[in-house]
Parts: structure tokens; C-alpha cells; sequence
């Protein structure tokens, strides 16, 4: 009796290779997902607008809520495989910092001393570094603005709180802070393969 | 199981090529080979896919006790080796795929000649240009074939959602890169973000291992075996890179050829199996010599049960480990003149698919032809 094999009908599609059988990859540019909000950097930011006040309760607000819904790590590797090297701090560095930057800290290797000591003040949590915030009209509440944290991973992809936004597009985010610039060695790989096949 | 005779369609090379197949000819020779196919029967092929499953699930099993044991000497790997196969396996590290290599006319049981467990191809043939074939060829007939939907589905278990999988094969050469491509567009079909580069464009930061932009490659698959990964410069930093590799490390206790006498030690007499020894005297009668490390059918020799040379295929490169395996020498099933190797895919331990490959020779290399099949 038939049991596992493939069944008819059946169509293969492929998103990368040949002619036929495309999946509109291109056709789907997504909507830049900030678009129709104003974004801002700290709340320093906030003095240029027409309510400055509101503004920065609603960044407060939205500041206090980053540290209960960020995605959270138990360790700073897995936080900066997801977000980027630089970009992860502790729930404490993080609140003692003045504004969103401020609490950047040198990535480093997760088993020196220091990181070992911010863990255990932390009980081991990491979470993405504030990149800014999305402040729009509330609908609700007592101020005009709500705002929300944002996070973005080294794709570009827009977070807030556990939650996808979706792709950056353009320039308006605001960069990530530089890492530094380290050399990269290469060629380590690939000697034995360089002159023949690795299939079998 | 029956060998037909097809007639080509005079279009093939073009059909070929718009299904992005670009190396249906390999150094001048006809790679793809539409001019005969294999006929099964439903219940031959249930059967080929039992036997895979059963061997796969024997193969995962064998690494449960290895890992447990802690005995990794028949492998002659280096130490390093050996904590990234007891870390990956004690971390449940994914596997995407591999290839059992199947003696077998359609009677009896079907025997194992090796595990393709680590880097291996055909696969694009296998899944999606032999399904080509087929639509054309015959509208109500089937095939062995669920490779494609398989592998997407594999790839949304891999738990990797927020990270780039960045896939990497050696420059300059067409079947590597097709079949890396042909995995990252299953990966891209499954939501993931993918990146592609070439295994020596691999960077080392200090700390991570990097893309072409410096960026961490956080998950790497890679078309490059693990021994010669572990033999070069950067090996040492393998571990603490942190860098998920597929397929993971404990798959070095399958893809090399140690793992057929381990397989009959632990199975002794399982009708899937072949005698198989680290030991020569071991085995009865003519048998077949592999290079622990070998690859594409390079460097086995079959020996008269006297110990006399009968056929040898050249070495590829140098051997780095000496250490050989023997294995009972069959009779393989010859079809018009051609020795077909039933190529039976399992995709994260799953069977799912069957490519078959036919030589004039008794032994399989890089350069035998992949053949369509089809059951009705």
C-alpha cells in the first residue's frame, strides 16, 4: 500500500533560481513601518516641538515601558545575535542613562568579569539598547502624544516591545551607534576546498 | 524496478536552464540524462523509504550512544572536534539534511553503501528538476519526491527567526553554488533572511565570524565539509564564535565512513546493512576498500577476497587521514549496462525523496549521470 510518497497534484515553486515559478519578492516592497509617525532620538528632541511637555511625558511613559517590554536575553550573545553587536545594555545601565544612548556599552566578550558582574546585578537579563521612540496623537489618556520604544536589529527591522514592526526603509531612524571599527581577518576557510569539489 | 528507454525532449537543455539548472553538463559530459528513466512500483518505493527512515533513525541513535560513550577514535578527528559534537548534540543543534546511498534491483532488501550525511548534492536534481521532467513526461505517473516542501517546512523549525542564514560553498564551482542556492531559496520560501558568500570570504573579527559588510554571521550553512573546515586557520575559533553551523558538528559522526562498521558492530546482520570492518581480515570474500575521509567516490578499491587490486578510482588530493574502511563487496544491480545508485533523501531525519545516479562503472563518482524515476 501507498503510504508516504508524493501524492499528485503537487507545483514547486522556487523564489530565487530560473525564470519560471518567481514569487513577487520585488513586486512587495513593504511600507516603510514608521511612516506617518514622527520619530525621536531623546527627549531633548522634544523642545523644538510645539508641546514640549507633552512630549516628554509621553517619551517617559514610553521610556518605563521599554524596560517592562523589551525583549529580554539571558545572555548579552544571544541579545546582540539578535540586535547587534552594542546594541544590548542591562535593564539597570539602561534607566541609569540620561537618554536612550547614553547607556551604550562597549560589546565585549560575555565571559570577561565585567559583563559577568552587570548579569548578576541584572539576574542575567539583556535587552536591546533604546533606539528612539515613535510618537504619534494618542487616542486616549491624558496626554495628546503616545509614544513607543523602538528597537531595530542589524537588518533593519523595527521593533517595539516583542513585536515586528517591519522593514526600515529610509534614512529617518536614527543611526545605530557606531561600533567600533575592528579588522576583520579572512581567507581562514576555504584552502582545502580551492581546488576541488565539496559535494559527495 | 525497470530501466526504460525515454525519449528526450528536444527542449530539455532550455527547460533546463529557465528552472535555473545550470550544470546539467559537467566538464563537457551530460550530467542530467533524460534518455532513460527508472520504473518502480509504489511498493518499492514504500520500501526505499522505509529503509532510509530506519537507517536514519539508526544513525541518531548510534550518535545518542557515541556522544554518550564519549569514544570518538575511530573518527581520527581532532580534539577540537570532539567538544563541538558533545555541545551541538547535547543542544539539540537541527539537521537539515543527507542522503543514504542504496544498492538495490527491487528485490530483497535494500542495502546501504554510505551515508551522505554532511555536505551532499544531486539535490536540486532530485527535488525540483526530475519533477520538471516528469510533469512533461507523464501526467498521471508519480514520484518519490517531497524533497521541496520538506526542506521549507524544516527550515520554520529551526528556531531562527531574527537572524540571517548565511549560506556558503567554494568560488567557482556551478554544482556547489547551484545546490547552496537551491537550499537558500528553500530557507527564503520559509520566511528566513538569508545571506550568500563564498567559504573564503568568511571574516574573523576577534569574536565572531563576519559577512562581507563585518556583520555577525550568526548561522551559517555550509556547503564545505567539516574536516576540512576543522584542518584550516580559522578552525580554532569555531567554538567561541558562537555561530550556529549546518549542519551541526555532531554530523562528523556520520558523514565519514567510519560510521559502516559501526552501524553493522551496533546492527550486526540488520538486512539494510552490508559487512563492514575497520579490519580487512574481517570481512569475507572480494570487498571494498573507502578512505575514512573520501569523497565522490574517490580512492576505493575493490580487493579479491586474496587481497589482490581488481579496480581502484584515483585518490582526490591528499588523503589527510590513512585510516580505511572495508566493506563487503556486492553485486551491484546492473540495468542496460549501467550500475544505478538509489539515492534516498531525509531531510531533518525525515525521508522525503529519491534521486538515482547510473555509472558505467560499478562505483558511483562525481561525474555519473542523474537519471529521473517514476512510479505509477
Amino acid at each position: 500500500m501507498h503510504k508516504k510518497s508524493r501524492r499528485r497534484p503537487r507545483t514547486i515553486r522556487l523564489a530565487l533560481l530560473g525564470t519560471v515559478g518567481l514569487i513577487g519578492l520585488a513586486g512587495c516592497e513593504q511600507q516603510d513601518p514608521l511612516a506617518g509617525h514622527d520619530v525621536l532620538r531623546d527627549q531633548a528632541e522634544c523642545s523644538s516641538r510645539p508641546d514640549p511637555d507633552a512630549c516628554r511625558m509621553a517619551l517617559a511613559d514610553a521610556r518605563a515601558a521599554h524596560v517592562q517590554t523589551a525583549p529580554r536575553f539571558a545572555s548579552l550573545r544571544e541579545c546582540e545575535d539578535a540586535f547587534g553587536e552594542g546594541n544590548c545594555g542591562t535593564p539597570d545601565r539602561i534607566l541609569a542613562g540620561n537618554d536612550a544612548f547614553s547607556a551604550a556599552q562597549p560589546a565585549g566578550d560575555p565571559n570577561q568579569p565585567a559583563q559577568e558582574q552587570q548579569a548578576r546585578s541584572s539576574g542575567g537579563v539583556f535587552m536591546p539598547l533604546l533606539m528612539g521612540y515613535m510618537l504619534g496623537r494618542s487616542l486616549g489618556g491624558p496626554s495628546p502624544w503616545g509614544a513607543q520604544p523602538l528597537y531595530r536589529d542589524p537588518n533593519n527591522m523595527a521593533y517595539t516591545g516583542n513585536r515586528p514592526l517591519g522593514q526600515l526603509s529610509g534614512t529617518r531612524f536614527p543611526d545605530a551607534p557606531k561600533a567600533t571599527p575592528t579588522s576583520v581577518a579572512r581567507g581562514g576557510f576555504g584552502r582545502t576546498g580551492a581546488s576541488y569539489s565539496a559535494a559527495s | 524496478m525497470e530501466r526504460l528507454a525515454v525519449e528526450p525532449r528536444p527542449n530539455w537543455r532550455e527547460r533546463a536552464e529557465k528552472i535555473g539548472f545550470a550544470f546539467h553538463t559537467i566538464d563537457g559530459e551530460p550530467y542530467w540524462c533524460e534518455d532513460a528513466a527508472y520504473r518502480l512500483t509504489a511498493a518499492q518505493v514504500d520500501e526505499l523509504d522505509d529503509a532510509a527512515q530506519r537507517l536514519e533513525d539508526m544513525c541518531m541513535e548510534l550518535v545518542d550512544e557515541i556522544v554518550a560513550r564519549g569514544d570518538y577514535a575511530p573518527f581520527h578527528l581532532p580534539d577540537q572536534a570532539c567538544s563541538l559534537i558533545e555541545e551541538s548534540w547535547r543542544r539539540q543543534d537541527k539537521n537539515l539534511y543527507g542522503r543514504f546511498d542504496l544498492a538495490w534491483n527491487g528485490h530483497g532488501a535494500p542495502k546501504l553503501l554510505e551515508y551522505n550525511a554532511d555536505t551532499p548534492t544531486a539535490l536540486y536534481e532530485a527535488s525540483v528538476v526530475q519533477w520538471e521532467w516528469l510533469d512533461s513526461y507523464c501526467s498521471h505517473c508519480d514520484q518519490f519526491n517531497g524533497i521541496h516542501e520538506t526542506l521549507i517546512e524544516a527550515w520554520k523549525h529551526f528556531g531562527l527567526w531574527g537572524h540571517r542564514v548565511h549560506f556558503a560553498c567554494v568560488r567557482n564551482h556551478e554544482e556547489d553554488f547551484g545546490t547552496t542556492e537551491y537550499l537558500r531559496d528553500t530557507a527564503v520560501q520559509a520566511g528566513l533572511d538569508t545571506g550568500r558568500l563564498y567559504i573564503d570570504e568568511i571574516g574573523w573579527n576577534g569574536k565572531r565570524f563576519v559577512d562581507l559588510q563585518a556583520k555577525p554571521i550568526t548561522v551559517l550553512f555550509k556547503l564545505y565539509p567539516w574536516e576540512w573546515l576543522l584542518q584550516e586557520e580559522f578552525a580554532q575559533h569555531i567554538g567561541p564564535s558562537g555561530t550556529r553551523m549546518i549542519e551541526p558538528p555532531w554530523k562528523m559522526l556520520l558523514s565519514t565512513k567510519a560510521l559502516l562498521p559501526l552501524l553493522w558492530q551496533r546492527w550486526p546482520e540488520h538486512e539494510n546493512l552490508l559487512p563492514a570492518s575497520f579490519d580487512a581480515s574481517a570481512i569475507q570474500g572480494q570487498k571494498i576498500a573507502k578512505p575514512l575521509w573520501g569523497r565522490e567516490g574517490a580512492g576505493i578499491t575493490r580487493l579479491a577476497a586474496n587481497g589482490d587490486i581488481l579496480e581502484q578510482t584515483p585518490m582526490q588530493g591528499d588523503p589527510t587521514v590513512d585510516a580505511m574502511v572495508y566493506q563487503q563487496a556486492i553485486d551491484m544491480p546492473c540495468f542496460d549496462g549501467f550500475y544505478p545508485v538509489l539515492g534516498v533523501w531525509v531531510v531533518a531525519s525525515r525521508a522525503c525523496g529519491l534521486g538515482i545516479r547510473e555509472d558505467r562503472s560499478a562505483i558511483t563518482r562525481n561525474t555519473s549521470r542523474f537519471v529521473p524515476h517514476l512510479f505509477e
